[in-house]
C-alpha cells in the first residue's frame, strides 16, 4: 500500500484465451521476466510460475501430461491441479540403508493471481510488485 | 601407460554455483550421456558411487570415487572401461571488473591407459574433450538460469530435504567465505 494514500491497482501481466487452454490444455507465457503456466484442469483453470520451486528448473521446457507437469533438471513432478509436488524420482541415494528417504518434498508450485474475464484469463501482479 | 590432458571452461556463474552443481548428483539423470547414479557410501567429503555412461551404442557402469577439497577443488577417480581415470576440477571465479560474474573450471584428466590402448590416445582424448564439452553445454543452462534468476543464492541447494553430497562441508566452506 503506498503511505498515505490507497493501494497500487492490480497489473495485468498476460491474457490467455481459454479457447487456447481448451486446445491445449495448457498454455506457457514468458511475459518481462516472468514465466507462467496456465492449466485448464477438471475444477478449473490453475495458474502458476513456471519456475520450478525446487531448483530453479524451467517447467517451460516439459509438457503437462495429466495432471502431471515434471521438471526436465531433476525430474520433480508437480500435480496442477493443487501445486503440490507429488514425486521425487529414485534419487541416487535410494540403496544406502538407513539413509536419506525418498519421499515428496514439502514444495508447491507458486500460484499466481488470475482472474476469468469473459473468454480469457487475466493473470495479474500486484500493483506494488 | 599415463596419458594426461588440460581443458578450461568459463562459464557465468558463481564458484558456489558451480560447486552446487557438481555436488548435485540428482541432476546427472538430465545429461544426454550420463545416468543411473546410484551413492554406495559416503563420507562428509568423500563418496563413492556408480554412475552409467553411455557413449553411442555403449552403455558402461563406472565406479567413482569423489572427493571435495574445499574450496574448490573436485577429484574423481573413475574405474572406467578405459582404465583408472582421475580427473581434478577446479573453479575459480573471475573478477570482471563489472556485475557479470564469471568462473572458469580447470579440468585436469589423467588416465593409466592399457598398453594395447596408448597407439588411440589422440582418439580418446578427442572423444573425452566432445563428452566434456556436451556436459557442460548443458550444465551451462542450469548455471547460467540460476543466477539469472536467482542471483548468487544456493541457499536452496542447503535446504534441509534437499539431497546435496557433502552438503555440511560445503556450508561450512561457504560460511567461512571460501566458496
Amino acid at each position: 500500500m503506498q503511505r498515505g494514500g490507497d493501494p497500487l491497482p492490480d497489473r495485468v501481466l498476460c491474457e490467455i484465451s481459454l479457447a487456447e487452454l481448451d486446445r491445449d490444455g495448457s498454455v506457457w507465457r514468458e511475459v518481462g521476466g516472468h514465466e507462467i503456466l496456465a492449466v485448464a484442469t477438471a475444477d478449473g483453470v490453475r495458474v502458476y510460475n513456471g519456475v520450478c520451486p525446487h531448483l530453479g528448473g524451467p517447467l517451460s521446457q516439459s509438457c503437462v501430461r495429466g495432471d502431471r507437469v515434471r521438471c526436465p533438471w531433476h525430474r520433480y513432478e508437480f500435480d496442477v491441479s493443487d501445486g503440490r509436488c507429488r514425486t521425487v524420482p529414485g534419487h541416487p541415494w535410494r540403496n544406502l540403508p538407513g539413509r536419506r528417504e525418498t519421499k515428496p518434498a514439502r514444495l508447491r508450485l507458486q500460484p499466481l493471481r488470475h482472474e476469468i474475464a469473459g473468454d480469457r484469463v487475466r493473470v495479474l501482479q500486484r500493483g506494488s510488485e | 601407460m599415463k596419458f594426461r590432458f588440460d581443458l578450461t571452461k568459463h562459464v557465468a556463474a558463481t564458484r558456489a554455483n558451480v560447486i552446487a552443481n557438481y555436488l548435485d548428483l540428482e541432476h546427472l539423470d538430465m545429461h544426454s550421456g550420463l545416468g543411473d547414479c546410484e551413492v554406495l557410501t559416503e563420507t562428509d567429503r568423500c563418496a563413492c558411487f556408480t554412475l552409467v555412461s553411455r557413449i553411442g551404442p555403449f552403455r558402461f557402469r563406472n565406479l567413482h570415487y569423489y572427493e571435495f577439497r574445499p574450496p574448490d577443488t573436485i577429484v574423481n577417480a573413475v574405474r572406467s572401461p578405459l582404465g583408472p581415470m582421475i580427473v581434478t576440477s577446479t573453479v575459480r571465479e573471475l573478477d570482471s571488473g563489472t556485475s557479470d560474474v564469471h568462473s572458469e573450471v580447470d579440468v585436469h584428466t589423467e588416465i593409466d591407459l592399457p598398453a594395447l590402448l596408448y597407439p588411440f590416445r589422440s582418439l580418446l582424448e578427442r572423444l573425452l574433450r566432445r563428452t566434456n564439452r556436451t556436459i557442460l553445454e548443458e550444465d551451462r543452462s542450469i548455471l547460467e538460469r540460476r543466477q539469472r534468476l536467482l542471483g548468487d543464492t544456493v541457499r536452496d541447494y542447503l535446504r534441509k530435504e534437499q539431497h546435496l553430497l557433502f552438503k555440511e562441508a560445503f556450508r561450512a566452506s561457504l560460511e567461512s567465505g571460501r566458496s
